[in-house]
């Protein structure tokens, strides 16, 4: 499937165009139900009758669907190409599917029983039960939805067919050959309407006036809704494989438009221009004015779904915010109108006042309701994010203020750039990258724009104070949470694919396992999830849990059931290891016993994230060692660079020496004075202290100290706060 | 690492492997519903006892009194037997909270495990101790022999309302996304006990209550069941109706469940 013309990245314009023509076929269908009281008996027959009304009702059915089953069958294939067969069906079911029987039995009540109310008020003293009943299943006007899943798995199934038959893609060229020929030559309308032409001109009980029989009462599929809506799907599908076809509607826009004005004329100069119920099924001329009637009305679909199409992708092309917001709101706007139209249909069929006014009233409290109901309950939410694939922000988020850094952690920072790591690991491709992130609870930020990389088989310890972020950048590359700003990947992905946490094993700070399961049940469970594990056995006697084996869970102490939450991190083999606070808990000897594995572990390659408390772990294990605070990286290095903070001393001494000259002597990190007291922060402390005597003979109360690791932490850490 | 093997890595599980996946997520789930007696010995033995009590013992003799004649024996056979689909279905949602507050959703999410092993694990699950207690009503009622069904179309009822379990299970799964592990029995009983009473499957309900039937699931299932089966005598909605309305209801639940667990979980 290489071929250049399935490449719709570069084609967007023409995309928006068919999302604008989907789009307002879908609230045409709103404009359609209605104008259905104001000359049919249901939802409600109005007080105020209108021809014209019934005219526009004539016209939009004869095309609205068939232009939506064009498109859909064209956004079919795109998606196919796109995602594969099984992304295809994941996201029809969750955008179809779900709506379908979700939308069902939240929906079809009320819609039922507004034309329930509406026959009541028709038919006062009968009741319900003197209404016509509903034959079959009642799909509503969810029956669209249906079909479309039927002609998807349809689609799916013939493809798979075509493709086996048609290994050397002949058929397929001949195929795209004859659309293109057929288009360019004004013929494809006839050849399109031909099937649906043979269907209704033999379906004895067709009720000519309205088109393709709605297929809304039952769950066996009707031919005819199957066939016109089917060739349509078709259709549109093979479209999306030449796009230069869509030129061609936008050249022919015009003409199409043309005949099917004409042909509409003429079906409804045929037919009558209000649909007589008594004899719906008749055409006045027998069977040749039937067979005239039959082609003119298919031919009528095509040239205006063509023409339709073709003007849409003619001025539709651009992208525009309006038509934008319609686009996306289209679909729940059409899910959810009926039971508000109906509802204000039936509310207003007595009121005496003109149909010219009723309507647009009807049309005005919907689209009000309806817009409101989007833009309050859809567009931010997980409702639209399902029906429309994505979800818009409530507001534009606001910028991240980024507070300069103090002194410290600048001059530190100046050593260890913050996206120094990053920089360096670029020829070696990282295994976990944040890149950029930022993570609010509430207005609180937990991370602001971090970025982070994890290289390749190294260990990488994480600390920080309470509070510093280092839990939710794990969560992060977890993909138990998601980054506001940035992006999070875990070995070449995001990590909320599957195949990105297949080589990933993880310890938690906190959780309980099921406590009903034996250690040796809990390893196995772990174990089936990845591709090349160890053994339960194996990965028992790597950890030394071999004697909590055959324990329930729940039996076990607090470090025995870390124990076994190590054994099932390391038992899939991860090239990724999230070990956060592994130790806690355990005793000395458990606790030396698993950083041996830790070690053995990093030492064939695997590549392990470990956030901790006890800076001698870091310092036995880590290869670099990252400290965050305040949700920001403030210091970065190997431990052994991280020791050099250990050799910083202090010193400090009542003297007169100016402490501006003083910072800028070699070896001086930080000078401060209070009274007379200097206090110094040296790298190298000898050398300041030679200099400050050389410089103050009468310096008294000389007092040199050495920085412990977790005295560099707690200043460093205290300084970005 | 270079792109080659991180790419091979990437590939997805082969699907025998992942089949294997599935199924020993459902396995241990099974198993540690089966040796939690708090969970599993209720939902098995509640309904073929109360069954027997009141469905056997109590209303044994209806059938001559009751304005349905005997066939009324089948009505309170099928009400029981949804009885025993419903409950380990609902209750799953007590396991999704504790195992929620437990952090052990968010461990599985991290993990590589397919997406929806959890949940297929949980319908699983209820369904086998559902299918247990079915069945036992379903024998317990053959050997009272009260009812008049065929055995065919005790097979039916018995089948469907096992199946029958999904819809409660994914009602089950949403109520476990909300509120503490320890509320979630309370949670479960709240939504379980008016919808069994209500629904009418084995008392009578005043004129009033009869017509709303119609919104609880448990009703619907009745129905399917008996709708297949054939037993006209009790089928007051088309069976088409019936399992849409429990389609929609696990649609609904279980997607609005799978949404909520994948943040709170």
């Amino acid at each position: 499937m290489n071929r250049p013309t399935l490449d719709v990245s570069t084609s967007p314009d023409r995309l928006h165009a068919l999302d604008a023509a989907r789009a307002y076929a879908l609230l045409l269908g709103i404009v359609l139900h209605a104008t259905m009281s104001f000359f049919l008996v249901i939802p409600a027959p109005d007080v105020s009758q209108s021809t014209a009304l019934g005219v526009a009702f004539y016209a939009i059915h004869t095309f609205r669907m068939s232009l939506f089953f064009l498109i859909a069958g064209y956004f079919g294939h795109l998606l196919f190409h796109r995602r594969g067969a099984r992304g295809f069906a994941f996201d029809r079911a969750q955008r179809v599917l779900v709506p379908l029987t979700a939308g069902w039995v939240i929906l079809a009540p009320p819609t039922i029983a507004a034309v329930i109310w509406g026959l009541t008020r028709t038919f006062p003293g009968k009741g319900a039960d003197g209404a016509p009943a509903h034959q079959g299943f009642p799909l509503v006007h969810l029956w669209f939805l249906y079909y479309l899943s039927i002609l998807y798995v349809l689609a799916l199934v013939l493809r798979a067919g075509f493709v086996a038959l048609d290994k050397s893609d002949k058929i397929r060229t001949r195929v795209d050959r004859w659309a293109a020929g057929a288009l360019a030559s004004y013929l494809a309308p006839l050849m399109l309407a031909a099937p649906t032409v043979a269907v209704l001109y033999f379906k004895a009980d067709w009720a000519v006036w309205f088109g393709i029989p709605t297929p809304d009462t039952g769950l066996t599929p009707q031919l005819p809704a199957l066939v016109a809506y089917g060739t349509a799907f078709a259709f549109g599908w093979i479209l999306h494989r030449r796009l230069q076809h869509l030129e061609l509607f936008a050249r022919q826009w015009p003409v199409n438009l043309g005949l099917a004005v004409a042909l509409t004329s003429t079906c409804l100069a045929i037919a009558g221009l209000t649909p007589t119920l008594a004899a719906t099924t008749t055409i006045p001329g027998g069977a040749t004015m039937r067979l005239a009637y039959t082609a003119a009305y298919a031919l009528s679909i095509w040239t205006w779904t063509f023409g339709l199409l073709g003007m849409a992708v003619r001025f539709f092309s651009q992208e525009n915010a309006v038509r934008r917001y319609f686009a996306d709101a289209s679909y729940w706007l059409y899910l959810v109108h009926p039971p508000i139209v109906f509802g204000l249909q039936v509310l207003l069929m007595k009121v005496p006042l003109h149909w010219s006014i009723k309507f647009p009233a009807i049309l005005a409290v919907t689209m009000a309701v309806l817009l409101a109901s989007y833009h309050y309950l859809v567009r931010s939410t997980a409702l639209g994010e399902l029906l429309n694939g994505r979800r818009y922000p409530r507001r534009s988020p606001k910028a991240t203020d980024r507070d300069a850094h103090p002194p410290l952690v600048r001059a530190f920072r100046a050593a260890h750039r913050e996206d120094a790591g990053i920089a360096r690991t670029r020829d070696a491709e990282p295994v976990a990258e944040l890149v950029n992130v930022t993570k609010r609870y509430d207005k609180t930020v937990a991370l602001g724009g971090l970025s982070l990389a994890v290289r390749p088989g190294e260990l990488l310890a994480v600390l920080g104070p309470n509070g510093a972020g280092k839990s939710t950048a794990i969560g992060l590359w977890l993909g138990t949470l998601q980054p506001d700003e940035g992006i999070a990947k875990v070995l070449g992905g995001s990590p909320l694919e599957v195949a990105s946490r297949l080589g990933v094993g993880l310890m938690m700070q906190e959780v309980t396992l099921t406590p009903m399961l034996t250690a040796s049940e809990h390893i196995a469970l772990t174990t089936s999830y990845y591709r090349d594990p160890l053994s339960v056995e194996e990965t028992l006697a790597l950890t030394g849990t071999g004697e909590l084996a055959k324990r329930r869970y729940g039996k076990l102490s607090a470090g025995q059931k870390r124990q076994v939450q190590f054994a099932a991190a390391v038992c899939g083999r991860p090239r990724l290891l999230f070990l956060d606070e592994p130790t806690v808990g355990l005793d000395i000897q458990a606790r030396e016993a698993m950083w041996r594995v830790i070690a053995r572990r990093r030492d064939d390659g695997c590549s392990i994230v470990l956030t901790t408390h006890y800076l001698e772990e870091a310092e036995a294990l880590a290869d670099r060692v990252v400290v965050l605070a305040k949700g920001r990286l403030i210091a970065e290095g190997s431990v052994d660079e991280m020791r050099a903070l250990v050799t910083r001393k202090r010193i400090r001494c009542a003297s007169t020496v100016d402490i501006r000259e003083m910072k800028s002597w070699p070896g001086v990190v930080e000078v401060t004075r209070e009274a007379n007291l200097v206090q110094v922060t040296a790298s190298d402390a000898e050398t300041v202290v030679r200099r400050l005597l050389a410089a103050d003979p009468d310096l008294r109360q000389l007092e040199v100290q050495q920085a412990s690791l977790a005295e560099a932490f707690t200043e460093i850490t205290q300084e970005a706060a | 690492m270079n792109t080659a093997t991180l790419s091979r890595a990437r590939e997805p599980l082969p699907l025998a492997r992942l089949f294997r996946a599935y199924l020993h997520e459902a396995k241990f789930e099974t198993l540690a519903a089966l040796r939690t007696p708090g969970f599993a010995l209720p939902f098995i033995a509640v309904p073929v006892a109360i069954y027997f009590l009141f469905g056997v013992v109590i209303a044994g003799g209806a059938g001559a009194s009751s304005e349905f004649g005997p066939g009324i024996a089948n009505y309170l056979f099928a009400g029981f037997a949804v009885l025993a689909a419903a409950m380990p279905g609902i209750f799953t949602g007590v396991t999704v909270a504790t195992e929620r507050e437990g952090n052990l959703l968010k461990l599985k999410r991290a993990l590589p495990l397919p997406p929806g092993a959890t949940i297929v694990a949980k319908l699983v699950m209820a369904t086998g101790v559902a299918a247990i207690a079915v069945t036992l009503v379903t024998v317990a009622a053959v050997f009272a022999d009260k009812i008049t069904l065929s055995l065919g179309q005790v097979l039916i009822v018995w089948a469907v309302l096992i199946v029958g379990t999904i819809p409660f299970c994914a009602m089950g799964l949403l109520l476990g996304t909300f509120g503490s592990a320890s509320a979630a029995p309370a949670w479960g009983n709240l939504v379980f006990l008016p919808m069994m009473w209500l629904s009418g499957l084995f008392i009578p309900l005043p004129a009033s209550l009869e017509k709303w039937v119609i919104v609880w699931p448990t009703f619907h299932l009745d129905q399917l069941a008996l709708g297949l089966a054939g037993v006209e005598q009790f089928t007051f909605i088309p069976p088409a109706i019936a399992a849409a309305v429990l389609t929609g209801v696990t649609v609904v639940c279980g997607g609005l469940a799978i949404r909520r667990l994948a943040r709170v979980g």
